[in-house]
């Protein structure tokens, strides 16, 4: 299970938080909210990467803050909103680091290479790469920092990804939580949320407006006062609703999602 | 970049170091015709020459080992042992020593003493600046560097008006950088043993180094604890550049060029990176003391970071130009 409580972070012009949350093994966590509404905040303070003032996460009942660094690898991976791009190191290397911590395993490795399919370009700089393919290098990373109960935080993983990349990671993360872990991860994309997540936290200027099952918190009457846009459910051709925003920008994003398949 | 290729480079580099390494030794001036003679020295010579050759080969790699750690500590390319202020405030420990004992009356404890104290008080003071939430900060890091710096060179400049010049002897040649031909007994086994710490150290944490260079969050994700590596790696640079530079003065471009020239060779991947630039920075000034030592044939005048810095500026230059990206990290 993993706990976090009383999340806090006071600066001039933000203020984030007290939030406290939870979510059990198993479960996909989709955190959604409009722009700055602290959903990057949130993951940073989650998996550690920023203090989090009085507060404290915890991993199964264990302080995150503190675990040695080899537990703490092995509790959780974090990948953040713009991992770096500007590296001169191979895309093995980056796969390979993040074992750093954790007990050497060429095997978790090559999985990684071979699930996000680099292995052509295992030997290439990261900065030679294209966007997609970089993020695909950094969630390989993860994959191979993962240990089957792991907590995988992830930033808008899919964003650089295309439509063939994003179902596969989709699936991937899906897999994991299914497989015991726990996946905590921020999407933009309210539609993808609803139909990858199992928890949603909503968040709005800092505060947690909501947490629960998605079937719940994704509804047009709870977001519509947060996002100030309108939404509606429409019935697909194979018969599942979408989620899609009904505001001028309606069409584009009807002709994008209707064209998605189904999951 | 295939391994065993690098693991050949890495030897290859090895064999250079070890022919400059004779050549330092066996070039000098014939003291019948005054010219240039290649043999074995005699014995009044050959003391001096082989310490200039220890000397040389240790300040270059440990040059070499603290420009590399500080490039991935900052993440920035540029960085050098210049950057942390170390010379600058050597260079003020000197002249303020100078001064002191100009104004007392009181005899200059030499130059190793109060460079060394210049150094640690310069390097102490970027750290300190150069924190945000307790650890060393990148950018503030590389800003307080040049600010401090830039300060000490202005008092540097201060004191020399004020010291006479008498006094102030070889000032100037040990600013620009020299490889002395005699030094204290006690400094070639600590020196060796600094760069020997560091360089063993170096490798076994080349896994934290490559962990450097990624952003913050992934950084921490894999548990690389990037604040403390980063502060280790700054202090451990500044050590490094602290003791080279109170024996030698400072001697440009070696910390800047000879991590670049090892990632051509051997790629970023720190664990071949820094013995490969260790390596590269002993080559580069000793070197240099061998072309210095046929140009000016051992009268000792010309300061061998005369020659470091106009061979590895073009040199860096062409790198930049025809690496495009690889000068990048």
């Amino acid at each position: 299970m993993f706990r976090c409580d009383d999340l806090e972070i006071r600066r001039d012009t933000f203020q984030f938080g007290p939030l406290s949350a939870q979510v059990e093994a198993g479960d996909i966590v989709v955190v959604i909210g409009p722009n700055a509404s602290g959903k990057s905040t949130l993951l940073e303070m989650a998996a550690g990467v920023l203090k989090v003032g009085e507060g404290v996460v915890r991993i199964s009942g264990q302080p995150l803050g503190a675990c040695d660094l080899a537990a703490r690898a092995a509790l959780l991976a974090f990948l953040p909103q713009q991992p770096a791009r500007d590296l001169e190191l191979s895309v093995e290397r980056l796969v390979s680091l993040g074992r750093l911590r954790l007990a050497s395993a060429p095997a978790a490795i090559e999985h990684a290479i071979e699930v996000f399919e680099l292995g052509a370009i295992r030997h290439r700089a990261v900065s030679t790469l294209s966007a997609g393919q970089a993020q695909r290098v950094h969630l390989a990373r993860v994959w191979a920092q993962r240990e089957a109960s792991s907590i995988l935080v992830l930033d808008e993983p899919t964003a650089p990804l295309d439509q063939r990349w994003s179902d596969q990671v989709w699936a991937l993360l899906a897999s994991h939580a299914r497989g015991g872990g726990i996946v905590i991860v921020s999407v933009h994309d309210l539609a993808v949320a609803a139909d990858v997540g199992d928890q949603a936290w909503l968040l709005d200027l800092g505060k947690l407006v909501i947490a629960g099952p998605v079937v719940d918190v994704i509804q047009p009457d709870v977001i519509e006062p947060v996002f100030g846009a309108q939404f509606e459910w429409v019935v697909r051709r194979d018969g599942s609703e979408w989620l899609v925003s009904s505001g001028p920008s309606a069409h584009k994003r009807d002709s994008v999602h209707l064209g998605h398949g189904s999951r | 970049m295939s391994s065993r290729r690098a693991h050949w480079l890495c030897a290859g580099l090895l064999a250079a170091v070890v022919v400059v390494a004779i050549l330092r030794v066996f070039i000098g001036r014939d003291p019948m015709s005054g010219g240039l003679s290649l043999s074995w020295p005699d014995v009044s010579w050959r003391e001096f020459r082989m310490t200039a050759m220890i000397v040389g080969g240790l300040v270059g790699g440990a040059l070499a080992l603290a420009g590399t750690l500080l490039q991935a500590a900052l993440r920035n390319p540029l960085a050098s042992p210049s950057i942390l202020g170390v010379s600058s405030g050597a260079g003020l420990g000197v002249m303020l020593a100078l001064y002191l004992s100009h104004v007392s009356g009181v005899p200059s404890p030499g130059w190793m003493f109060p460079a060394l104290v210049g150094a640690g008080c310069a390097v102490v003071l970027v750290l300190l600046l150069g924190r945000r939430d307790g650890w060393p900060d990148p950018v503030s890091t590389i800003l307080a560097g040049v600010i401090i710096a830039t300060m000490c060179g202005a008092g540097m400049v201060l004191l020399q008006g004020l010291v006479p010049e008498g006094l102030r002897g070889r000032f100037l040649s040990w600013a620009l950088g020299t490889i002395p031909e005699v030094v204290p007994p006690t400094a070639l086994p600590v020196l060796g043993a600094i760069l020997a710490c560091g360089l063993v150290w170096s490798i076994r944490i080349s896994g934290r180094l490559d962990a450097l260079l990624l952003d913050h969050g992934s950084a921490v994700s894999i548990g690389a604890s990037p604040g403390s590596t980063r502060l280790i790696c700054l202090v451990v640079a500044g050590v490094l550049t602290a003791v080279t530079v109170a024996l030698c003065g400072p001697i440009g471009f070696v910390g800047l060029v000879s991590p670049h020239v090892a990632r051509r060779l051997v790629g970023p991947s720190h664990r071949l990176l820094v013995p490969a630039a260790v390596l590269c920075g002993a080559l580069l000034v000793m070197g240099a003391d061998v072309v210095r030592q046929i140009i000016d044939l051992g009268s000792g005048r010309l300061p061998v970071g005369v020659l470091t810095t106009l061979a590895g500026g073009p040199f860096f230059l062409w790198l930049l130009r025809r690496g495009g990206r690889h000068v990048s990290m």
